[in-house]
């Protein structure tokens, strides 16, 4: 064979050879299907996919994004059809009854224990008092409530925290420190100005600054669903109401008096009168908001003060999306000092509490991948990043999770602008979950509609709340945790007639 | 014998030529409706996919007796029915009518219009109103401040909410009510309109008793698509209102999503769509009985 003949035929070999090493080097990598949320937080941990490959080079992402009306139902396809087609799952926070109930994701615990990690179940200083389930979950570098609240289901371990969110007051520091206004307004309220720690005060706040149509005192929303429910009961929890007499724990199974609807208590009525009361402070039209267009009216520089959730800071620190940008401060949202003491359990008087939001990831009890699953589980939840991965990530516009330290990285905007340690507070000692029910979806409109009528005045929050708590008994007959021929009672065994514990 | 095989061979063959298209048939539309209408009589939680008890017609029972809000969200599908195909026809023969004329000039630049708000798509022209429905941003309201009215709640007030969304159909569904009219008005002949007009009849006359009357086959067709289109609104509310505030623009096809694809009641999900379809079949048999007897006399 000719030297130039004998080349060409190395070389097409070697081309060969080349090509068959790169198919057998993509054959033995696992791919991963990852459903994820399409929101801004997602899209960093898309984009630092190529970061996790690095590090894993046996595993191959296949990231989806999905809306977020879209996403519960393709998780439903996919558990239902048993396909596995997800390995790694986000899902809504109140989901985790519906998931973990069915047995549609797999138990964490072997991959935590797998991975070394200390995760122990006797941890004395329970999460917040009165509204830990036992046992507790805890994880040295986790944040105790949060890792509970998103994965604790029956005492085991379902899910990790990636992208949790919490109620935030946003206020304007440039109006709040205006030396005239502060005059004004002690002039008018016979006290001085200051980012209010009571409804009472953050009512005479709001009222002060609202001045149509160019200025209000509050943006908030009263959407249906949704935003009506997680809003209300930002404000009914301090005045001590809760939906369900089993409170923030799970239905009881051996007694279904403790599962009645309790949300038509006095407490709860009045509570709903406060907040119908605010649309007079707010801008027109909050009654169908949804959560960016409060965002908007606060950004435009519409409102004093806006109560929004934890990751639209991004947003309104942004110069170019918002007017307020370096101009707003943070703080946690009102109490009720007047509150009866013994009310919901875990409930200070006084103390402001929000709706525990945000996403978390399972893992498909289905999936054929578990190793890589867990392996890309414990990347995006920060859980087995090392601190100057997170840093990285958090730098570029990722967001937090359940991991306690990310939250004292000084070189991050989120504890810059002061977001990172108003939000650690919340997370710790003031956050409140929505019923630990597989029709959580259901409960979020039966209770959000009703309130958006009392809001838009077509019910009295009486009114509304009784029909709320009709439906919701009708719900929970038909889930199962409460027996047909049980009628709807008050559950004077657990709650007094004024709405306090017994 | 050979000549008997032959002859059955010849004789199936039809049935062995149809057979492809019956079976394609039986898996999408009748084995599915079967199934739905099966699963209709059955109480079916996919949290709990497992349990499927046979429960008979409770669940039509309940909807149709004990669920205020299925029973509110046929009551709006009705209006917007009610409401929206009338005017929608109205407007769209006007302008058909008008359209024809021979003395009307730039037909194709009004055309052009005509078609544009038809070929958004419904979530699009959603998200479109729902900015000119904003009390602040909306040009609706600034348009109201100019003449020195008070800004509206269009999508947040429960008076003006269903409205709203009749408001974002019949801006884009008149002109397809219209393009159907009007190419039903290009194809008719010319004849009995010239001997008409010879015989001294007015512009009314001819709308009474000449266009209308041969349109009728159009009407009818237009007519019906339009109000099984409007049953099945989803898009349009979805965007603007998600069916609220409150119950006031629940509407059929959206609490059926909801209950079949957020609350994963499959029983009660299947019954609303049987629901819909009953409605479906008796709206369009009416329509059928009321105008097209005079189309059938004809053909008969």
């Amino acid at each position: 064979m000719l030297p130039e003949k004998r080349k060409v035929v190395g070389l097409v070999l070697g081309v060969m050879a080349g090509l068959l090493l790169i198919s057998g080097m993509v054959l033995a990598q696992t791919r991963v299907g990852v459903i994820l949320l399409d929101a801004g937080a997602m899209f960093v941990l898309r984009d630092m996919a190529p970061e996790f490959e690095k590090r894993y080079p046996d595993v191959k992402l296949n990231i989806e994004l999905t809306a977020f009306a879209d996403i519960h139902t393709k998780e439903m396809n996919d558990f239902i059809a048993g396909t596995g087609r997800y390995d790694v799952i986000q899902m809504d926070n109140p989901w985790l009854p519906e998931f973990a109930g069915a047995g549609f994701i797999a138990n964490l615990e072997p991959w935590i224990k797998k991975a070394g990690l200390n995760l122990r179940k006797d941890y004395i200083n329970k999460w917040p008092p009165g509204v830990e389930t036992d046992p507790t979950i805890y994880l040295e570098s986790m944040i105790v409530p949060v890792l509970n609240f998103y994965g604790n289901w029956g005492g085991e371990l379902y899910a990790l925290p990636n992208m949790p969110g919490v109620q935030l007051l946003y206020y304007r520091k440039d109006l709040f420190e205006n030396e005239t206004e502060k005059a004004n307004f002690a002039a008018k309220y016979g006290y001085p100005l200051e980012v209010p720690t009571t409804w009472k005060q953050f009512r005479d706040v709001a009222e002060f600054f609202t001045r149509p149509p160019g200025l209000y005192g509050l943006t908030w929303s009263a959407g249906k669903g949704n935003m009506a429910v997680q809003n209300y009961y930002n404000v009914a929890w301090s005045w001590g109401a809760d939906c369900l007499a089993f409170g923030q724990g799970f239905p009881n199974p051996d007694d279904p008096i403790q599962n009645m609807p309790i949300c038509n208590s006095p407490m709860g009525v009045a509570a709903l009168e406060y907040f119908c009361d605010l649309a007079s402070v707010m801008p027109p039209g909050v009654g169908a908001y949804e959560w960016a267009e409060i965002t908007s009216d606060f950004n435009d520089g519409r409102a004093a003060m806006m109560l929004q959730w934890s990751d639209f800071i991004r947003d309104v620190e942004d110069p170019a999306k918002s007017k307020v940008a370096g101009k707003t401060g943070y703080a946690l949202l009102p109490g009720k000092p007047d509150a009866p003491a013994n009310n919901v359990p875990g409930i200070i008087p006084g103390e402001g509490y929000a709706s525990l939001g945000g996403w978390a990831i399972v893992m498909n009890k289905d999936s054929k991948n578990k190793e890589a699953a867990w392996k890309f589980m414990g990347w995006a939840s920060c859980l087995l990043m090392t601190t100057s991965e997170m840093e990285n990530y958090l730098q570029v516009g990722g967001t937090n999770t359940g991991r306690k330290d990310a939250y004292f990285i000084p070189t991050t905007t989120g504890y810059k602008v002061g977001r990172y340690p108003i939000e650690l507070e919340m997370y710790r000692e003031h956050i409140r979950r929505r019923p630990a029910i597989a029709e959580e979806t259901e409960y979020e409109m039966i209770v959000g509609t009703e309130v958006q009528k009392a809001f838009i005045g077509e019910k009295t929050p009486k009114q509304a709340l009784d029909d709320a708590a009709e439906q919701m008994y009708q719900l929970m007959v038909r889930g199962g945790y409460i027996p047909k021929d049980q009628k709807l009672v008050w559950p004077a065994k657990y709650v007094n007639p004024d709405g306090t514990l017994r | 014998m050979k000549k008997r095989k032959v002859f059955y061979i010849h004789k199936l063959t039809p049935y062995f030529m149809i057979l492809p298209a019956v079976i394609v048939l039986i898996l999408i539309a009748i084995y599915p409706m079967v199934f739905s209408f099966w699963v209709s009589l059955h109480r079916w939680y996919l949290g709990r996919p497992h349990l499927f008890p046979f429960i008979g017609l409770e669940n039509y029972y309940t909807l149709i007796f004990k669920d205020s809000v299925f029973r509110r969200a046929f009551l709006n599908t009705l209006v917007l029915v009610g409401v929206c195909i009338p005017v929608e026809f109205a407007l769209g023969t006007m302008l058909a009518v008008l359209l024809n004329r021979d003395d009307i000039k730039g037909k194709k630049i009004f055309r052009v219009c005509l078609i544009m708000p038809v070929v958004i798509t419904p979530v699009v022209a959603g998200v479109l109103w729902k900015f000119q429905f904003h009390p602040f941003y909306g040009i609706i309201n600034y348009f109201i401040s100019l003449v020195g009215g008070k800004g509206i709640q269009w999508l947040a007030d429960p008076r003006f909410a269903l409205p709203s969304i009749m408001i974002v159909d019949i801006w884009q569904w008149t002109p397809f009510m219209f393009l159907v009219l009007y190419a039903g008005l290009l194809s008719l002949s010319k004849e009995p309109f010239e001997a008409a007009k010879i015989d001294g009849a007015s512009e009314w006359q001819l709308l009474k008793h000449l266009t209308i009357p041969l349109l009728i086959p159009i009407i009818v067709v237009v007519l019906l698509i339009r109000t099984m289109d409007i049953i099945k609104v989803f898009d349009t509310v979805y965007v603007l209102t998600r069916g609220g505030p409150g119950d006031a623009t629940e509407v059929l096809t959206l609490y059926n999503f909801r209950v079949g694809l957020n609350y994963f009641y499959m029983g009660r999900a299947a019954t609303i769509s049987w629901i819909i379809a009953i409605f479906v079949i008796l709206l369009a048999q009416l329509f059928f009985r009321i105008l097209g007897t005079e189309f059938y006399k004809k053909r008969t």
